[in-house]
């Protein structure tokens, strides 16, 4: 199936699951490339485009949070989710009011999602409800310590846990004396 | 039975770079692993929030090095896509001939590790001696071995004259039966197959499933390759095959990474041939409007994006990158559910897994 056909036919999809919930425009690039761009009205609709996409085996390239302003000019969180299905990109942006701070997890839907909604609630503090597994992913200090199996790094490399290196080198510099 | 957990990481001998995986073990056997990262998360994101859209080609090349290139060729497309900037044709080429060599090293490096990994140093070595040869390139044509700083806002920063051409031509010739040999131990050894053949499984389902990119998905039967799917630079001028396994074991994997090299040394071969006369960038820095732009390539790992908002100012508004090894790293789940514990090590090499990459 062409391009543009899949872009018809995601577009048919939209407007039948959403009604006029919704904007979307394609971009053509100066290099033949393109790019949806699709703004939801209701946060809420983004899992029936999960399922869309989910429908066409695509998946979620990436999720991109941001700080911005609503209509009302209120802080808010844009969320966009980047998408790709049947060779096209696609990005449906979302806002949530920073007061509220709260949207559905897509994973369940998308496996892709996963890593990216984790970093997302760990780095904006948006809280991912729904997540199958809504652990820290970068950000934990104490994620290898929990069970006394590992050694600091820092601790690993300066050479805290032995000071046979470092009387060695006294050693050789004193001719063998310590 | 019972059951025990093992760790593996942060810092391990089979490990490049630190990543924690605490396996849940029934005997020798993988019942269910748990993946802890963060230990090289360095906010360069953030900080490419904070620097001005020029500084950031710099900055970005330093995310990781065996993908070096990638980063600042995918951003300055983000950003010439934003600006509507056409850049000349020559360079266009010559981002292909950076991206394709820096993809024969990488596709090396991973193939020595392999056989490292497995025990099988001699093969490493033979690898990683063939790899020399793609490493004089890189430092002959760009100065330096792995940050080659080819990229600039509107073209490269770089240009190769006949007489490197020639060079490069020779390196290329010079690297094909070694190759060969390479391919046929990695096919037709039997300490190699025992070791890759059937092992780490990851079907086409659970590819689409995990949206998997790079050789990971096309050693899964997926055939999608940037370059030839959302082609960018010169690539929809070139002729390539996108290889494809469909056993989605580590074999596969390895495979499809080595006939990738087979590919990139004809690209780089074709580019030589057809590069066009002309400028290699724009000769004035040109201003970014403000807009938002995605821009991917394939680098060595697979998909990379970028995603760029600017406002007009010379700091972008948001700067946003996903690399190929992020998504990879889940479906590890399904490549190691029920491997022995002596195969781990290789199953997680044969990602390629790029840890820099992943935590930023």
């Amino acid at each position: 199936m062409s391009k543009s056909a899949v872009m018809k036919g995601f577009e048919d999809k939209l407007l039948f699951g959403l009604g006029n919930g919704y904007t979307l425009t394609w971009e053509t690039y100066a290099d033949g490339a393109s790019s949806g761009w699709c703004k939801l009205n209701r946060a809420s609709d983004l899992v029936i485009v999960a399922g869309y996409i989910a429908e066409l085996k695509g998946r979620v390239m990436a999720i991109t949070p941001m700080i911005n302003e609503d209509k009302d000019m209120s802080k808010c969180f844009e969320i966009d989710y980047h998408f790709f299905f049947e060779g096209v990109d696609l990005t449906v942006s979302v806002l949530v009011p920073e007061s509220k701070g709260e949207i559905e997890s897509i994973t369940p839907i998308l496996k892709s999602a996963d890593w990216h909604e984790r970093e997302m609630q760990e780095f904006y503090n948006v809280s991912v409800k729904g997540h199958p597994n809504p652990k820290k992913l970068l950000l934990d200090g104490n994620n290898n310590f929990d069970e006394n199996t590992m050694i600091p790094l820092s601790e690993a490399m300066n050479g805290s846990s032995s000071t046979a290196l470092w009387e060695k080198v006294l050693g050789s510099k004193n001719g063998g004396r310590m | 039975m019972s059951s025990y957990k093992i760790p593996i990481g942060p810092i391990h001998v089979v490990l490049e770079e630190p990543i924690y995986f605490q396996l849940e073990m029934e005997g020798e056997t993988v019942r269910g692993v748990d993946i802890r990262s963060g230990h090289v998360h360095r906010g360069i994101e953030f900080l490419a929030m904070q620097k001005n859209i020029y500084q950031n080609i710099t900055l970005v090349e330093r995310v990781c090095s065996l993908c070096s290139n990638n980063h600042p060729f995918t951003y300055c497309m983000a950003m010439e896509r934003i600006g509507r900037i056409k850049i000349p044709e020559r360079a266009e080429f010559l981002r292909v001939i950076a991206d394709e060599i820096k993809r024969i090293a990488s596709h090396l490096f991973n193939t020595a590790i392999l056989a490292h990994i497995i025990g099988f140093d001699s093969l490493f070595m033979l690898v990683m001696e063939l790899r020399e040869k793609i490493q004089d390139v890189k430092e002959s044509t760009y100065g330096n071995r792995m940050n080659i700083a080819a990229n600039c806002i509107g073209g490269v920063r770089y240009d190769i004259s006949s007489e490197q051409a020639g060079f490069i031509l020779n390196s290329l010739q010079a690297m094909k039966k070694p190759l060969e040999e390479i391919t046929k131990i990695y096919l037709h050894n039997g300490s190699v197959r025992r070791r890759i053949e059937g092992i780490g499984v990851l079907t086409k389902d659970k590819a689409v499933e995990y949206g998997v990119v790079g050789p990971v998905a096309r050693g899964s039967g997926i055939a999608y390759d940037v370059r030839a799917d959302c082609p960018y630079a010169a690539y929809n001028q070139l002729s390539f095959d996108v290889i494809t396994e469909n056993t989605g074991d580590i074999k596969a994997r390895a495979v499809v990474r080595i006939r990738e090299i087979v590919e990139s040394i004809s690209l780089v071969e074709q580019c030589l041939k057809a590069l066009p006369e002309g400028p290699t960038c724009l000769d004035y820095m040109p201003m970014i409007p403000g807009g938002q732009a995605i821009a991917k390539s394939e680098a060595p790992r697979g998909e990379l994006m970028y995603y760029a908002r600017t406002n007009g100012s010379d700091i972008p508004e948001r700067l946003k990158w996903r690399v190929p090894t992020y998504p990879n790293w889940e479906a590890l789940k399904i490549m190691l559910a029920g491997c022995k514990l002596a195969d781990v090590p290789v199953i997680i090499g044969s990602i390629d897994p790029c840890v820099s990459c992943t935590e930023r």
